[in-house]
């Protein structure tokens, strides 16, 4: 008598352009007083329906919408299915194209978040002829890849061999695929030349701004002549100013 | 014709003239002081994640900068009034530059605080106090003018440098851009360059007179050589000034504002996105704020300026502080992007007017020549209620998990500072008042006196004059009475 409800699901799906799931639950133990559907901790959807049946709408099939789907009947206990989502990696790069300093490290970022998740990253450097695989572990290549995310860094940057194309590949149960991350390596000089031109401007600015005060110097050595006598006179020997009044020393 | 306007600077500032491209160099000189710490912000983020840092950690290298450069101010002073403004900036331009170049090399965050804190620091400090001083010395009448349009600068620079900064970024990495912005500071020296000596220290044939007078002196009155290693660490930096009225109240004013001054702004983009607004509207609200502060600071220098609000312009300085402490506590009812936005507009317009008067009114409490150690003393004292401020916002913040309670502290403090200048200043005013009438019945009687006088004794007292830089005999009721005439419409130039 006491049978656990069975909740039968659409059959798993890895492509579809409108692609709708659906759980439908069989001799439930107690009545139904909605539905929720849920991706991993998040609440998709939630109905007070009194239905057997639950739909929901994905739409695409893609790295965004894969997932592990669970649909709830809210009986008591609440009974749930899951329907899994599956994709082929969809793997993005932090930033298209990264820079890197001569001699610095360089570091290229790729990450996926699709379902399921990646068992293996592979890093390729692409080449005229056949893309070279990069070792992990060597001097000059550390990659260091975690579940959705993968890092390659590259140290002691070579403005000769290293700039270019590198292709980050993931690999899960369906298949690999992967992004294009391109590194761009700036010479050392490459701050010298504007360097070099704002200290000219400073220098050229200073000496001009001196050679005008000399030139102007010679009205004020006048003066200072005419200004020797003025201790007795109590006059403020300040000869730049001619309208300078006279004041009493006190 | 102007009457004697200051008698103690001992000559009449040409208010104009050379003395705008003056303001032009202190514009550049301050901009540079104020702004960059706040614009190499930028680089943070790549830079935590070059030397494996906390942002805790490089939020250090900021506030070491702008501890040095307010902490480096009595030194400033001292020597600005040992060797004059333009060496010391020039100087001073030589170290920012050399400390942002030999940041370009480090190679821990050590050495980034090295460089870029303590020497690119200590030479903003060279740079800001001596730009303000000079404005002092080439302005009197038109000052407030000059003050607002140099403070202008600064956020000028913030918005100038800010882009320019991300642009650099991305060009060069951060290691480029600090070499490049080595060379930008070095356009400090060509500010400096044009700090063209005026008055005493310049003089020649001063010096030599002064050397003459000294020698009379020396063999006339022999209780000068009781000049204890104190009297002459005065003249450098005039510690006497903590005796002076109107200079305490300026002091604790101050002190007690600057505590909840700073914290809105570095806490306003992050109480928008809490709000809910996104990233670039948040960042927005502070080109807003940069924006209303560059035209508020030389509008108010030129409203500080006119006759009405000259001879009072300490009132409109703690008017303008309660009116910023009063946007601060009336914020938490903003709670849309509209409100935000206002509240901003506000904000800049408070802040610009505090700004543009800040050493505007400590000039006219101490007068020119003393402005030089004071602007020192005082940017020390205010260093650490400086960096005091935003922490504690900070966990007012954390402990409540709101930031409304940041905002009525920093309102309510602003709000008291404000009060307690303008009650001290009504009883400074008054007291003022008062000396200026004894100091006019002394003078009276003196100039009975004076007749007898002979020439060889004017020497003598026109060199001891001369010789006693530091302490003065209220200079202030020399310049507020100066200040009078020229206010009541008997000056032209």
């Amino acid at each position: 008598m006491n049978t656990d409800p069975i909740v039968e699901t659409s059959p798993n799906v890895t492509y579809g352009l409108d692609v709708v799931i659906s759980c439908n639950i069989s001799e439930p133990q107690s009545p139904i007083t909605g539905h929720m559907w849920k991706k991993g901790d998040k609440i998709l959807t939630s109905d007070k329906e009194p239905s057997e049946y639950t739909t929901y709408k994905i739409g695409e099939v893609n790295g965004d919408s894969s997932g592990v789907y669970e649909c709830i009947f809210e009986t008591n206990p609440p009974v749930s299915g899951t329907v899994y989502v599956t994709v082929k990696p969809h793997v993005t790069a932090y930033k298209k194209s990264e820079h890197g300093n001569e001699g610095d490290t360089g570091v290229l970022i790729c990450k996926c978040n699709s379902y399921p998740p990646v068992s293996q990253w592979t890093w390729y450097k692409i080449k005229s002829d056949v893309n070279e695989a990069i070792i992990n572990g060597t001097e000059k290549f550390i990659i260091k890849s975690s579940g959705n995310k993968a890092e390659l860094r590259i140290a002691s940057l070579d403005i000769e061999k290293d700039p270019g194309e590198y292709i980050c590949n993931a690999t899960n149960e369906l298949g690999t695929s992967g992004a294009v991350v391109g590194l761009r390596v700036r010479s050392r000089l490459a701050a010298l030349w504007p360097f070099l031109g704002i200290v000219a401007e400073v220098l050229i600015l200073v000496t001009i701004i001196f050679i005008y005060e000399k030139r102007r110097k010679p009205d004020e050595v006048l003066d200072d002549d005419d200004g020797g006598s003025a201790p007795l006179k109590s006059n403020p020997p300040n000869h730049k100013d001619k309208n300078v009044r006279q004041r009493n020393a006190n | 014709m102007s009457p004697p306007a200051n008698t103690h600077l001992a000559y009449t500032p040409p208010d104009g003239g050379w003395g705008w491209a003056v303001v032009f160099g202190a514009f550049i000189s301050i901009g540079f002081s104020y702004a960059f710490p706040k614009a190499i912000a930028i680089f943070f983020k790549e830079i935590q994640d070059v030397f494996g840092t906390s942002y805790s950690e490089i939020a250090w290298v900021s506030s070491i900068m702008l501890a040095t450069t307010y902490g480096g101010g009595p030194i400033s002073s001292i020597l600005v009034n040992r060797f004059g403004s333009r060496p010391v900036v020039i100087f001073g331009g030589l170290l920012c530059g050399i400390g942002m170049i030999s940041a370009a090399f480090c190679t821990s965050i050590l050495q980034l605080y090295i460089c870029v804190g303590v020497i690119s620091g200590f030479g903003l400090a060279l740079n800001l106090q001596p730009s303000v001083i000079i404005i002092g010395k080439y302005f009197l009448k038109r000052r407030p003018i000059a003050n607002g349009l140099a403070m202008a600068g600064s956020p000028v620079m913030l918005f100038t440098l800010a882009p320019l900064n991300q642009f650099l970024f991305d060009n060069f990495g951060w290691r480029g851009s600090f070499f490049i912005l080595g060379a930008i500071l070095l356009n400090c020296c060509v500010a400096g360059a044009l700090f063209r000596p005026i008055g005493m220290a310049a003089d020649p044939v001063r010096k030599q007179t002064v050397k003459q007078a000294e020698k009379t002196v020396k063999d006339g009155t022999e209780d000068k050589e009781d000049k204890d290693c104190c009297e002459k660490f005065n003249k450098y930096l005039d510690f006497s000034l903590f005796k002076h009225r109107g200079f305490l109240i300026y002091l604790i004013g101050n002190v007690l504002m600057f505590l909840g001054f700073f914290a809105p702004i570095v806490f306003l983009a992050p109480y928008a996105k809490h709000l809910g607004i996104d990233e670039y509207s948040a960042a927005f609200l502070l080109s807003i704020l940069a924006i209303v502060d560059m035209i508020a600071r030389p509008t108010t220098g030129i409203i500080a300026n006119s006759k009405w609000v000259r001879p009072k312009i300490q009132y409109f300085f703690s008017f303008s502080i309660a009116f910023n402490g009063a946007c601060h506590l009336l914020c938490p009812l903003a709670t849309g992007y509209t409100g935000l936005v206002v509240y901003s507009v506000f904000f800049g317009l408070g802040f610009g007017m505090v700004c543009a008067m800040l050493f505007e009114t400590l000039m006219d409490l101490v007068g020119a020549v003393r402005f030089t150690s004071a602007v020192g003393l005082v940017t020390i004292v205010e260093c650490c209620t400086i960096l005091l401020g935003p922490p504690i916002g900070g966990t007012l913040i954390d402990t409540f998990g709101d930031y409304k309670y940041m905002f009525i502290k920093c309102g309510a403090v602003m709000v008291l500072a404000g009060a307690f200048l303008f009650i001290m200043n009504y009883y400074n005013y008054r007291m003022l008042a008062k000396e200026e009438r004894e100091r006019i019945a002394t003078e009276e009687t003196m100039k009975d006196n004076k007749h007898i006088r002979t020439e060889t004794e004017d020497g003598n007292i026109w060199a001891k004059e001369k010789m006693q830089d530091g302490p003065e005999v209220e200079p202030l009721t020399d310049e507020k009475e100066g200040l009078k005439k020229e206010v009541n419409g008997k000056s032209e130039v």
